[in-house]
């Protein structure tokens, strides 16, 4: 079945920028960055600092990470 | 025979309308439903009850209590012979020994299990799975049908690197041959978080999972015919629809049922929960087994002036006030009559809600017999108003009067009957023996009966005990119960359909550890019968009987 | 700004209190509903220097990745 709206799981070791190269490679890193983190803010609730705090890879193997915006609502649903 | 039920009215958890039959067992089957004309040991009058399997509560995080209480009080009171703990990627096995505390933590931070009642109610004397199960089959009056978290399978084979990193095809093979034990000792399935914290609020181990591993694991689940649990992003339709796809990808590939909990209706997310299911629906269409889990009852507010709430948050003088001020300063503003002026002025745009506020739990003897009562019937025996009310009963208990605010959430009855009866939705997520310091999560099952059969008239009873006994019996696959049959197990739930409910909640010291929970008392169910022995009578109370099972 | 606060709320959570549900809506339309526990909301509040939960209408998202990263790696935790 086709997806709903598109996203991945993430690959080993993937950051920020490796998505956005993979999936926005289109767009200036940093507008693509803003743009995916804008789409994925359920990637922010987690402690990423360590107890020495050191920080953390935010995105997990097992987040879903979204590569584009909500749907607008269908005016026909 | 050794026990005969005389004339109840059988609803034999198919769905099949009422008939009025007796029902014999010997031993701990039931050996003929019809007119039974011999004599038993045991008679059992179930006149103008209803006479159902036992229910089945299919998430559950009864873990701990199992070790010092083997009923899972008050489960089975509400008619519950069956429970599945070990949900949400946390069990208690296999744990070694080091790892105890990490888990005594994690099961605080996301289960409200307190610290002193593992201290004092737990002697840590397992840690695989086998020893575990051989642990609380010793006094089990409640059937178990256990999950095994995945967190545990991580923790045993990655140590702490199970806390930061994705596993190595070594360690993902020794993870599968571990739950592979877990299964040959009675584990029902999988349990795994997408969503969980631990206590130090990082990601529980189960979330650092690639999907190389969760297919190493479901191809035991696939060889073994068990379940996969999830506890997903249940917060957002998106997440929710991402992973019933990923879901339904898993069932496909390995042939395994699949559950996800919870899923909730509240009164801005219908058209969420409408996508939802046409989702649901169109991947059971495939041939995928993607069950969403939905709870019965509403979601209540609780709050008390110690702790700022939320609710006062379009207030920006009460806002200001819980958040900048410490308990002095929220207390001295509350006695402050300018300032108090100020504050009930503000606050009196909100009256409805402010009146139809419980009185849930205060410190003081003078105020204990207010508790369950509303604001609005206190202001009336107190001759002033809600609000006011509110005030004095928090100076007067040192801000620690808490209230409540009920049915908040998942609350708009018709449309959750609707929820709860589609044939592709799993009536469950109680949580029962979770969260037990902030709310009650028993008596799910006679708020079905008294909500959604009685009140509502949504459903009939034969369809509410379908949905609690047989389709739960036959997801989970738990063979010979589940439904009323010569040749079943008799696991025997016998309610007066009138009166069954789940009762008011109320604080009690029960926990080790001198510690507290909400619970609920049951209405309405008469005997409640576990491998034909009665484990529970609404005069006798609770049997010696120790019949549970590990199913 | 590709994504803004266009709506709030609250909703009770799963935990048994009151929690706060924005609405964001992005360039396209789309919309998603980020709920928020009580101390992300609080900090959330300091950071847009609001008084109320309507003075966030119309604040950038990057107010709520922020509120969300500070709330789970303060040093307080």
């Amino acid at each position: 079945m086709e997806p709903l709206r598109q996203s991945i799981l993430p690959k080993p070791n993937d950051t920020w920028e490796s998505i956005a190269a993979r999936n926005l490679g289109q767009l200036n890193q940093d507008v693509a960055i803003a743009q995916l983190q804008s789409w994925n803010l359920h990637i922010f609730a987690r402690r990423v600092l360590t107890e020495d705090g050191e920080l953390q890879q935010p995105i997990l193997p097992s987040d879903i990470v979204f590569i584009e915006p909500p749907k607008p609502a269908d005016p026909a649903d | 025979m050794d026990t005969i039920i005389r004339n109840g009215m059988i609803a034999d958890g198919t769905g099949k309308p009422l008939f009025t039959a007796d029902i014999g067992i010997i031993n701990d089957r039931i050996v003929e439903i019809g007119a039974i004309t011999g004599q038993a040991n045991h008679e059992i009058d179930a006149s103008g009850k209803i006479v159902s399997p036992g229910f089945i509560d299919p998430h559950t995080h009864f873990d701990a209590q199992l070790l010092w209480d083997g009923a899972a009080k008050p489960a089975i009171e509400h008619g519950i012979t069956t429970i599945v703990p070990g949900n949400c990627s946390l069990s208690l096995a296999p744990l070694k020994a080091e790892h105890r505390m990490k888990l005594v933590g994690m099961f605080n931070q996301i289960e409200e299990m307190p610290h002193k009642a593992f201290s004092e109610g737990v002697t840590w004397d397992w840690e695989t799975f086998e020893e575990y199960i051989e642990r609380i089959q010793r006094d089990l009056s409640i059937n178990v049908a256990p999950l095994v978290g995945h967190s545990l399978l991580r923790l045993w084979v990655m140590s702490d690197a199970a806390m930061s990193r994705a596993a190595t095809p070594e360690e993902i093979s020794d993870m599968a041959d571990l739950l592979s034990r877990c299964i040959a000792a009675g584990a029902v399935g999988l349990s795994t978080s997408f969503v969980d914290m631990d206590e130090r609020l990082q990601p529980v181990p189960s979330r650092y999972a690639c999907t190389t591993e969760l297919d190493g694991l479901c191809k035991v689940l696939s060889e073994t015919g068990k379940l996969l649990q999830v506890v997903h992003e249940f917060y957002d339709t998106d997440l929710t629809l991402a992973r019933i796809d990923q879901l339904a990808e898993l069932s496909l590939k390995f042939d395994i049922t699949t559950t996800l909990s919870p899923l909730f209706l509240n009164a801005d997310n219908q058209e969420g929960v409408q996508a939802i299911m046409k989702r649901v629906d169109a991947q059971m269409q495939r041939g995928a087994r993607v069950w969403p889990q939905v709870q019965t009852r509403p979601i209540d507010i609780s709050f008390s002036f110690a702790v700022p709430s939320l609710l006062f948050i379009r207030l920006p003088s009460w806002y200001a006030l819980m958040r900048f001020s410490d308990h002095d300063g929220i207390k001295a503003a509350f006695e402050d009559p300018a300032k108090r002026a100020a504050l009930v002025q503000e606050a009196s745009a909100m009256m409805p809600l402010w009146s139809v506020l419980t009185l849930r739990r205060v410190n003081t003897e003078k105020n204990a017999h207010l508790v369950g009562q509303t604001l609005a019937a206190i202001a009336s025996e107190r001759d002033s108003n809600p609000l006011d009310v509110m005030i004095d009963l928090s100076i007067e208990e040192d801000l620690d009067a808490h209230f409540l605010a009920a049915s908040m959430g998942h609350n708009d009855d018709l449309a959750v009957a609707d929820l709860l009866k589609q044939p592709n939705v799993m009536i469950g997520a109680s949580d029962g023996g979770a969260h037990i310091l902030s709310f009650s999560t028993y008596g799910d099952t006679g708020y079905l009966f008294s909500k959604f059969v009685r009140d509502c008239a949504a459903m009939s009873v034969e369809l509410a005990v379908q949905k609690i006994t047989s389709e739960p019996a036959e997801i989970w696959g738990i063979a010979e119960r589940g439904q009323l049959k010569p040749g079943f197990i008799a696991d025997i739930t016998i309610f007066d359909a009138a009166t069954i409910a789940r009762g008011e909640e109320y604080y009690v010291q029960d926990v080790p550890g001198e510690g507290f929970r909400y619970v609920r008392d049951a209405q309405g169910v008469s005997q409640v019968l576990i491998s034909g022995a009665v484990a529970y009578d609404q005069t006798y109370g609770y049997s010696e009987a120790r019949t549970g099972k590990i199913v | 700004m590709s994504a803004w606060v266009s709506d709030v709320r609250l909703a009770a959570a799963h935990e048994g209190v009151a929690e706060l549900v924005v609405t964001l809506t992005y360039d396209n339309g789309g919309e998603s509903h980020i709920p928020l526990a009580p101390e992300v909301s609080h900090i959330l509040m300091t950071r847009c220097a609001a008084a109320s939960a309507q003075d966030l209408i119309g604040q950038s998202w990057t107010h709520i990745r922020d509120a969300l990263s500070e709330a789970y790696n303060s040093e307080i935790r």
